[in-house]
């Protein structure tokens, strides 16, 4: 619960003066057009601006840099709706609806959705946060390998949903991708699958893999078309604010992708996972789960509110734990360095106030989301005019020098070249590219996690009983896998009365 | 490719055949250079069950692609035929993409860049002269300029790799 005294003093320090607010602007800018880049990430704007940051004051470099996180969440969904292009690993479920909204004019109503979806998943994230920051960095610590293992296996349940028009070549998809994406070094030390290449140690780079795979692929497919959409319809701010209002009627999607998305946060990776069950859980309880991939609003308001919402899940574990979740807040924590602070239990004792300005700091900059959101998106929402002659060279070449970028080497851009040719044939041959992706994402994450679980019980199982946390992960996923089979027996069943009363 | 197998024909989908060959092909190389390194449970706990799960179903899949059908007229195309531009298009771009990335540390990001966006959008169907010259200089020389005043690592161009 609310601690006052810091709390006060936290509405204080950021009410007396202009200046933690001055960032604010240019930070969610920064973020937006890091993530409208193919190929860059958040990680990388965040490096870019970290010798900036000693010339601020704490508080001033912490709201600058969630500015950036905030709005690079959103960011990724542009190209993920405009150009099938996920960002980052966490708006590959965005691609899933988002794009076939764009093909069908629907540009600038996918927009408004994502935008929506974002701002509402980061608000109810930094309000949990806001009264159980530290009951919910406890529970983190005391998610070990095995939670993560069933996190993991749920997302990987969802390469079931994606099996397109045949299941056998969805799941071959999707175990494919995970053997490719356990390449490299194990978490045991082991080499395996390089073929002696050095730049594979690390493993397959999924940055550039992804962009190759989705959106290269995705390109090639589109050579025969003069624009991405045959009827890109009347581009209008109207239009964009129409759909984000009406993302309102969806408020279970909403809830219930904020929650998974502010939980699953706080685990190491989680964001890249929060989006894929956030849409997995959505398509799965839906009454016509048939509609999602074909361009329902529903897919893309559950990836991105999943996305956004695992923000204030990554951060609290950040200020709690001390303990970064992914790359853009291990960069967040060499700015603890910078200005001689430690993240952890420690910090979250000595400066709630600090904590509780981050956390209003936020729920503030969500608000301003909304208007750099509303005109970033009109304005990005044109590239759907371009024709695609135009569209084709220059995104791949900005998606090849951006994975370039990623690590100063021609790795990115071989394995981006590689991918693209992959990802076409898997398309031209039926096999669900977002399959492969999925295992391609959570492969490391699933095994580690698994060899870890197996280290801890020696192949016990009843090690998933003795831990709560896991039995009640384990209970929500097989109800999550079984209750669709149950819904459809049981409309099965209320069927066949009818039919029969009908005869 | 179709062949007779006494009174039935046999109607093999070369491509998708070869396709998922060497997909599960990777596969199955892959469980052995990994048992090769270690042969311990810990190593294999994911592989092993996965590479299993993938010959199983390229069994499956292959009732798919490999046919035996009494009316070969009957048989439909697997897929929908490429057209001879289209084929040119993808292939062409693909092709453009893969010398693209193999020539951008030898000549430089910039002029790699420039050649690239020209052939692409001319391969793509652009002829208006000033956008195939114009549209790849200005957007090659931005892109190149812009990355190297953002990213911290050396983005060469082609002044910097002349010997």
């Amino acid at each position: 619960m609310i601690d006052l005294a810091p709390f006060l003093d936290a509405v204080h320090m950021l009410s007396s003066s202009w200046e933690p607010w001055l960032i604010v602007f240019p930070g969610l800018l920064i973020g937006l057009l890091f993530h409208a880049i193919p190929g860059l990430t958040t990680s990388i704007a965040i490096a870019l601006f970290l010798p900036i940051l000693p010339y601020m004051s704490f508080l001033q470099s912490l709201v600058f840099m969630t500015a950036m996180y905030t709005g690079s969440l959103f960011g990724v969904a542009i190209p993920a709706i405009l150009l099938n292009i996920p960002g980052s690993a966490a708006a590959v479920a965005t691609t899933f609806d988002g794009f076939p909204m764009a093909q069908q004019g629907k540009q600038a109503e996918a927009l408004g959705y994502a935008l929506a979806a974002s701002v509402v998943g980061q608000g109810i994230a930094y309000i949990i946060l806001l009264f159980l920051v530290q009951p919910i960095g406890e529970l983190a610590i005391k998610l070990g390998p095995p939670e993560m293992f069933i996190v993991a296996l749920w997302g990987l349940s969802m390469i079931a949903g994606l099996r397109g028009r045949y299941v056998s070549r969805g799941l071959l998809a999707g175990l494919f991708g995970l053997l490719l994406g356990t390449i490299g070094f194990s978490d045991r030390g082991s080499i395996r699958g390089t073929m002696g290449i050095e730049a594979l140690l690390d493993g397959i780079p999924t940055i550039p893999a992804v962009v190759g795979m989705f959106a290269a692929a995705e390109l090639f497919g589109l050579v025969k078309s003069e624009y991405i959409s045959a009827d890109p319809g009347k581009i209008s701010l109207r239009r964009i604010v129409g759909a984000a209002i009406d993302t309102l009627r969806y408020p279970v999607v909403l809830i219930r992708g904020s929650l998974l998305g502010a939980v699953i946060g706080t685990l190491p990776g989680g964001h890249a996972v929060a989006n894929l069950l956030s849409y997995s859980e959505a398509r799965r309880t839906a009454k016509d789960p048939e509609a999602f991939g074909t361009g329902d609003p529903r897919g893309v308001i559950a990836a991105e509110a999943g996305n956004a919402s695992s923000e204030g899940g990554s951060i609290a574990t950040l200020l709690a734990l001390g303990i970064p979740t992914g790359g853009a807040t291990a960069i967040m924590l060499v700015a603890f360095d910078m200005h001689n602070i430690t993240g952890g239990p420690q910090f979250m004792h000595d400066h709630k106030d600090l904590v509780y300005a981050v956390i209003l700091s936020n729920l503030a900059q969500i608000l301003f989301l909304i208007p750099v959101g509303l005109a970033f998106t009109f304005a990005a929402s044109y590239v759907i005019r371009i024709p695609l002659r135009v569209i084709i060279p220059t995104v791949l070449s900005l998606a090849v020098i951006g994975s370039y970028a990623l690590n100063g080497n021609l790795a990115g851009p071989i394995t981006l070249a590689v991918f693209a040719v992959l990802g076409w044939l898997l398309q031209r041959f039926e096999y669900p590219v977002a399959a492969a992706v999925v295992g391609l994402l959570l492969a490391k994450l699933t095994e580690g996690a698994m060899m870890r679980t197996y280290q801890m019980s020696g192949g016990d199982p009843r090690l998933f009983i003795e831990r709560p946390a896991a039995g009640v992960l384990l209970l929500v996923l097989v109800a999550s896998l079984v209750w669709p089979a149950v819904k459809s027996w049981r409309r099965r069943g209320t069927q066949r009365p009818a039919a029969t009363l009908g005869h | 490719m179709r062949f007779k197998a006494g009174t039935r024909t046999v109607a093999v989908d070369l491509p998708h055949f070869l396709f998922l060959t060497a997909l599960v092909g990777f596969c199955v190389w892959y469980f052995f250079d990994a048992y090769t390194v270690s042969d311990t449970l810990e190593n294999l706990l994911l592989i092993e069950p996965a590479v299993v799960a993938a010959v199983i179903l390229y069994f499956v899949i292959l009732r798919d692609v490999i046919r035996v059908v009494p009316d070969p007229a009957a048989l439909a195309a697997p897929r929908p035929p490429l057209s001879p531009l289209v084929r040119l298009r993808i292939f062409g771009g693909m092709a453009l993409l893969i010398a693209y990335v193999a020539s951008m540390g030898v000549i430089g990001f910039d002029l790699a860049t420039v050649l690239y966006v020209a052939a692409t959008l001319a391969l793509l169907g652009e002829r208006r002269p000033t956008v195939l010259v114009a549209l790849p200089l200005i957007f090659g020389g931005l892109v190149v300029y812009a990355f190297r005043q953002m990213v911290t690592v050396p983005v060469p161009t082609l002044l910097e790799l002349l010997p």
